[in-house]
């Protein structure tokens, strides 16, 4: 693959850690001829914390502040999995109401992450102004969080049983008023992003994901739906209120980092709906299940794998009790496994310099996933 | 590609015209929101110390230490949470599991300070700008339920039941409910403040909560001989200051002590080698009396290889606590159980020898030290028109002195004069012969010296209590006795004491009954020492005061149990019992 | 889908053990001379065509390590993991790597944590998240995280901490005992 010395002038160069175009910490080694990439190896550990590690000498309760860490933009789906894993193990029944305001807050977060990641791809190519959009939009949905949760980053509302705190009073109507605001300036975000020429001529046919690595590599959520899959956990194996939601899988069959956008752009749209639909249905009731005394909490011996859709695809977690106070293990198996390493890897390869952080932010490579 | 999207990205200047979303800070504060976790803030005067925000930080930022070199009190560590923000994650596990509900959080998120080292400080004692803040992060116990839990409920049988007989009314923990119920306990400590004689109620917990009854049988006689008693009648004033009853139901500690003596047929095997003397030590010690107290103190010195006589009026050990209290608090079952392990401890037991002062002289010569441990023998007497008409009995002797109840008719309707337990026990006692039961107290029902759940029991098994009534007289009628009492006002005292009652008019009201029990309470007897050592004993109200060490002041004599001031209950006997024990040891090997 | 996979199991392996069932999935623990030939069925006849995770359990105390590969459906989305027992010494595993090139760094990993060989992977000797590591890999049980941090970083800044507990027991002299405790705890 690389060029023998002396027929071509090949560069060696690293992408990484440190570079404003990568999300997150993670290098990407690349050799090139010219400006076309012949070949690229990823380099992850940087942000290795030894998460798995960690979690085998904390409480069952003392890991839920702990593996929100795993994700920034998006940490409510550590809580939530690993309540899931738990709730199974356990034979904890959460209560209705919870699920609800489990599913919102899901649903929160995803809308937050996809604006900061659809404004982030405009960023990308140097559009400096979509990615501060992006930002902004996110954080009126950080507001409500912090309004819900008392944190605006790491929430630490979803735990095993159930959620921390009942919704404050007229939250509904405020998440309302905030999901309004955000719906009309998106279309200032479509004019600046969707419909722009530059956008358009660089990511059309840009950063080609073959609808037959899905199969091969695994891959899912937004990537996958960008090359006409329909995998969606929230479709093929509700948990929580998704079952009880009116909603159709969105997929786009572009191929390209375009039709990835757009996935995005009309997930905003499918969570403003779910949100607004979740809000009208959701049932009176408790909102946590009682736990035992908290520091002798012992789990039931067993294993599970419980998974669910975050913005970048299937999430899951595999936990094993070995009857303790602390888990025995647990594996977080993030979709950035195979995106940043596997697929990253073998799209790189023929693309040209210039685009390397767009493929990434179009895969929303995320290395805590990776390296936990 | 579409013409217009060349053109459509300038429209995001029409932004510019538009009003900013930045928030101009420093010009405008973003305070946090109500529910905000930002830093720590502590009610000083609610937090109790028990540790258990230290124990669920998962990030080791909570340490407990000690303010103002204060001493650990009755309930109260006095030790308070110090905060490291360079750990701490904002998790707010701590205030969420508070035990008190002192522990809360301000919306205060920002703080600059040039010294690194403030940024670790006591909340509520180190002031700090947010002390007074309104807002931030509360714990809400009725949501998670973290910081207080509901005890498991104990089986009881239904009052219609009870009045039929004597049977045991608790009915006790199976195995699978006491392990539920031990690992509620959070393992502070606090309860060993409360406990008169200090047990080790955090290690047999834990014990029971991993299934090891036995370790917690033998963490039982490490201060206390008298664990199945303790586990039915103790006054429980370690559940009175449980970290866990503040928010929730206190561990209940005295059911799971208990169940885990219940749990075996043979306490005296549990203990086995245990039970050998592990000192050789020298000296003879003389009892006086085979109550808890004196049982406690010949325990311990028995396995401390000292020669041990207990002398005892009666024909059996165990006091009043086991032959006053009926046996639906106190079944007699238990009994041959627990002063089996005495036996087998090598206590040389003497019944039916009462003390007389010229047997007292004769123990003082023989024995290297005596521990008088007679308990209380008389019942006061009320002194009333009419008080020794037939009819008018003492409880106490009532209960005692007849464990069938059979020989006495008491007629249909029984009055019973006090507040206490022995009146709580005539009463119910009588309530089970079948009669109707009136109690007559000067003070109100919440000031009545019983236990609360005496009292209750008592209710719910159809007692009418008639609170706030003065005595005046009993007057012999043709069908019984008749009982004249007035009114009573409570009025407060001037000096601060508890409210007196006082008549409210002249105004007599009375009662027909057949029987009337005087349940005012009991004095001590003294009679048992000689005329010299008597006049050299320091005395209270009849009772023999002693030191910290039971030490009487005369030499080689100490006492214990209801003849000294004291809460007068079985644990209480029991710890004096505990500290004669040591000193008695002590005294007798160093001199020996 | 489940139910044909419970076919394949019965026709494939004998000894296999369920060790959890719903709808849609499925765990099950075989040999691990079959195990191979599990996941090769289950992928060619029962269409398990992704490969979503492969993950161990230190079973330090039964001197094993549990691996467990769990496969997926595209079709229906169900969830197939099979697990089998290797010894802890010397622990050789084959690879997955022509199945499935994501395979590769699954194996990577679990190498470098674990310390599980995979013959056959080209790249099973790339570091991956740690970077000149020596010493027993990190996720054995018997790696202790604490006793690591402090010869690498030091102790920390001495705590202050107070334990109530121990502070009650010395106040109250509750283990100053008439006859000596058995047991004396902090």
């Amino acid at each position: 693959m690389i060029p023998e010395a002396g027929r071509t002038k090949t560069t060696h160069l690293f992408f990484g850690p440190q570079h404003p175009g990568v999300t997150g910490n993670m290098s990407v080694e690349m050799w090139f001829d010219g400006d076309e990439i012949t070949k690229a190896v990823t380099h992850v550990g940087y942000l290795h914390r030894g998460f798995e590690k960690l979690m085998e000498r904390r409480l069952w309760i003392q890991n839920f502040p702990l593996v929100c860490r795993i994700c920034v933009p998006e940490p409510d789906i550590n809580e939530e999995c690993y309540a899931m894993a738990v709730e199974t193990l356990a034979g904890i029944t959460v209560p209705e109401r919870a699920k609800w305001i489990r599913t919102m807050v899901l649903e929160l977060a995803r809308l937050g992450t996809n604006l900061m990641v659809f404004g982030g791809q405009g960023g990308t190519i140097g559009m400096g102004t979509a990615a501060m959009w992006g930002i902004t939009l996110r954080d009126f949905v950080l507001d409500l969080f912090e309004e819900l949760t008392g944190g605006r980053v790491y929430h630490m509302y979803i735990i095993p049983g159930g959620v921390r705190r009942d919704l404050p009073e007229g939250f509904g109507r405020r998440m309302i008023s905030t999901l309004d605001s955000i719906a009309e300036r998106l279309p200032e975000m479509d004019r600046l992003i969707l419909n722009n020429a530059v956008f358009k001529d660089r990511t059309i046919g840009v950063g080609m994901v073959d609808p037959a690595w899905v199969d091969e590599l695994g891959l899912v959520g937004p990537v996958a739906r960008g090359s006409g899959s329909g995998r969606d956990v929230r479709k093929d194996d509700p948990y929580e209120a998704y079952a009880h939601l009116d909603f159709q899988v969105i997929y786009e069959t572009g191929n390209d980092i375009y039709s990835r956008t757009v996935m995005r752009r009309r997930e905003i749209d499918l969570s403003i709906s779910l949100l607004r639909q979740i809000l009208e249905n959701m049932p009176e009731g408790p909102v946590s299940t009682r736990l035992p005394n908290l520091t002798q909490w012992k789990v039931p011996p067993g294993e599970v794998y419980a998974r669910l859709e975050s913005s970048r695809g299937e999430y899951g977690y595999y936990v094993v009790s070995d009857g303790g106070t602390r888990p025995r293990r647990v594996h977080v198996r993030g979709p950035s496994y195979v995106h940043a390493t596997a697929l990253l890897e073998r799209m790189l390869v023929g693309a040209n310099i210039a685009d390397v952080s767009n493929i990434m932010v179009s895969l929303t490579t995320c290395p805590p996933e990776i390296e936990r | 590609m579409r013409f217009t999207d060349i053109f459509s990205p300038f429209l995001a200047w029409t932004r510019a015209s538009k009003k900013a979303d930045t928030i101009p800070y420093p010009y405008k504060d973003n305070p946090g929101s109500d529910r905000y976790r930002g830093f720590h803030k502590n009610d000083i005067e609610k937090c109790i110390g028990c540790g258990r925000c230290h124990d669920i930080c998962q990030n080791e930022a909570i340490d407990m230490v000690k303010v103002a070199d204060a001493d650990p009190e009755k309930g109260d560590s006095k030790l308070r949470p110090m905060v490291d923000y360079g750990r701490c994650c904002w998790c707010a596990l701590c205030i969420d599991v508070c035990s008190t509900g002192s522990l809360s959080m301000s919306n205060t998120y920002s703080w600059s300070t040039f010294n690194a080292d403030t940024c670790k400080y006591v909340p509520g004692v180190d002031s700090r700008t947010w002390d007074d803040s309104e807002k931030g992060y509360r714990q809400d116990n009725e949501i998670l339920g973290w910081a207080g839990s509901p005890r498991v409920p104990m089986t009881v049988l239904t009052p219609e039941e009870r009045i039929k007989g004597f049977e045991e009314v608790v009915k006790g923990y199976s195995m699978a409910e006491a392990v539920v119920e031990a690992s509620r306990c959070i393992r502070c400590g606090l309860c060993v403040t409360a406990c008169p004689t200090h047990m080790h109620i955090p290690e047999y917990i834990a014990a029971i909560t991993s299934g090891d009854i036995e370790e917690a049988v033998k963490l039982f006689y490490d201060n206390n001989p008298l664990p199945e008693m303790c586990g039915k009648v103790c006054t429980r004033q370690c559940e009175t200051v449980c970290a866990m009853g503040y928010q929730g139901e206190a561990i209940a500690i005295r059911w799971l002590k208990r169940f885990a003596c219940e749990n075996f047929e043979s306490l005296s095997e549990v203990l086995g080698t245990d039970l050998e003397p592990v000192a050789s030590g020298k000296g003879t010690v003389a009892v006086i009396g085979a109550g808890p107290a004196g049982l406690s103190a010949s325990y311990y010195l028995a396995r401390m290889g000292c020669d041990v006589h207990v002398f005892e009026a009666d024909d059996e050990g165990g006091g009043v606590a086991q032959h006053a209290i009926p046996e639906y608090r106190l079944p007699a079952s238990g009994y041959a159980k627990q002063m089996e392990v005495f036996e087998k401890a090598g206590v040389n037991f003497h019944y039916g020898k009462p003390v007389t002062p010229g047997k007292f002289r004769k123990l003082m010569k023989k024995y290297d030290a005596v521990f008088a441990a007679p308990g209380l023998q008389r019942s006061s007497d009320l002194r009333m028109e009419g008080a020794d008409l037939p009819g008018v009995l003492h409880a106490l002797y009532f209960l005692k002195d007849d464990p069938d109840k059979k020989n006495h008719d008491l007629g249909d309707t029984v009055l019973v004069i006090g507040g206490g337990n022995v009146a709580m026990d005539t009463a119910r006692t009588s309530r089970r012969l079948g009669c109707r039961v009136i109690v007559s107290y000067r003070r109100r029902i919440e000031d009545m010296p019983a236990d609360d759940e005496e009292i209750n029991e008592a209710m719910e098994e159809g007692i009418d209590f008639r609170p706030q009534t003065i005595p005046a007289r009993i007057e012999k009628t043709s069908t019984g006795l008749r009982y004249v009492y007035f009114k009573a006002v409570m009025v407060e005292d001037p000096d601060g004491g508890r409210p007196k009652p006082v008549k409210e008019s002249d105004e007599e009201y009375h009662l027909d009954v057949n029987t009337i029990f005087l349940a005012i309470g009991q004095a001590p007897s003294l009679d048992f020492l000689p005329l010299e050592v008597a006049s050299t004993l320091k005395t209270r109200w009849g009772l023999i005061e002693v030191d910290e060490n039971q030490f009487t002041g005369v030499e080689n004599i100490y006492a214990g149990g209801d003849v000294t001031p004291g809460a007068g209950d079985v644990v209480t006997a029991v710890a004096d019992g505990v500290r004669a024990a040591k000193a008695i040891f002590r005294k007798v090997n160093r001199n020996g | 889908m489940a139910d044909d996979l419970m076919t394949m199991l019965r026709e494939t392996v004998e000894d296999y053990r369920v060790i959890r069932k719903r709808h849609g999935y499925l765990h099950v623990s075989v040999p691990r001379e079959r195990v191979m030939e599990v996941i090769v069925t289950a992928k060619s006849r029962c269409g398990k065509n992704v490969l979503q995770l492969i993950s161990a359990v230190d079973r330090i105390e039964r001197d094993i390590f549990q691996l467990t590969w769990i496969l997926e459906s595209t079709e229906d989305a169900s969830i197939f993991m099979v697990s089998a027992d290797y010894p802890r010494e010397g622990c050789k595993v084959p690879t997955l790597k022509d199945m499935w090139p994501s395979a590769v760094f699954f194996e990577r990993e679990l190498r470098e944590m674990f310390g599980i060989e995979f013959p056959g992977n080209p790249r099973q000797d790339e570091d991956f998240l740690l970077e000149g590591w020596e010493g027993i890999p990190p996720m054995r049980r018997d790696f202790d995280t604490l006793e690591y941090s402090m010869k690498t970083y030091g102790e920390r800044r001495k705590r202050e901490h107070v334990d109530p507990r121990r502070l009650i027991a010395e106040h109250t002299g509750e283990w100053d005992t008439p006859v000596p405790s058995r047991k004396e705890k902090s």
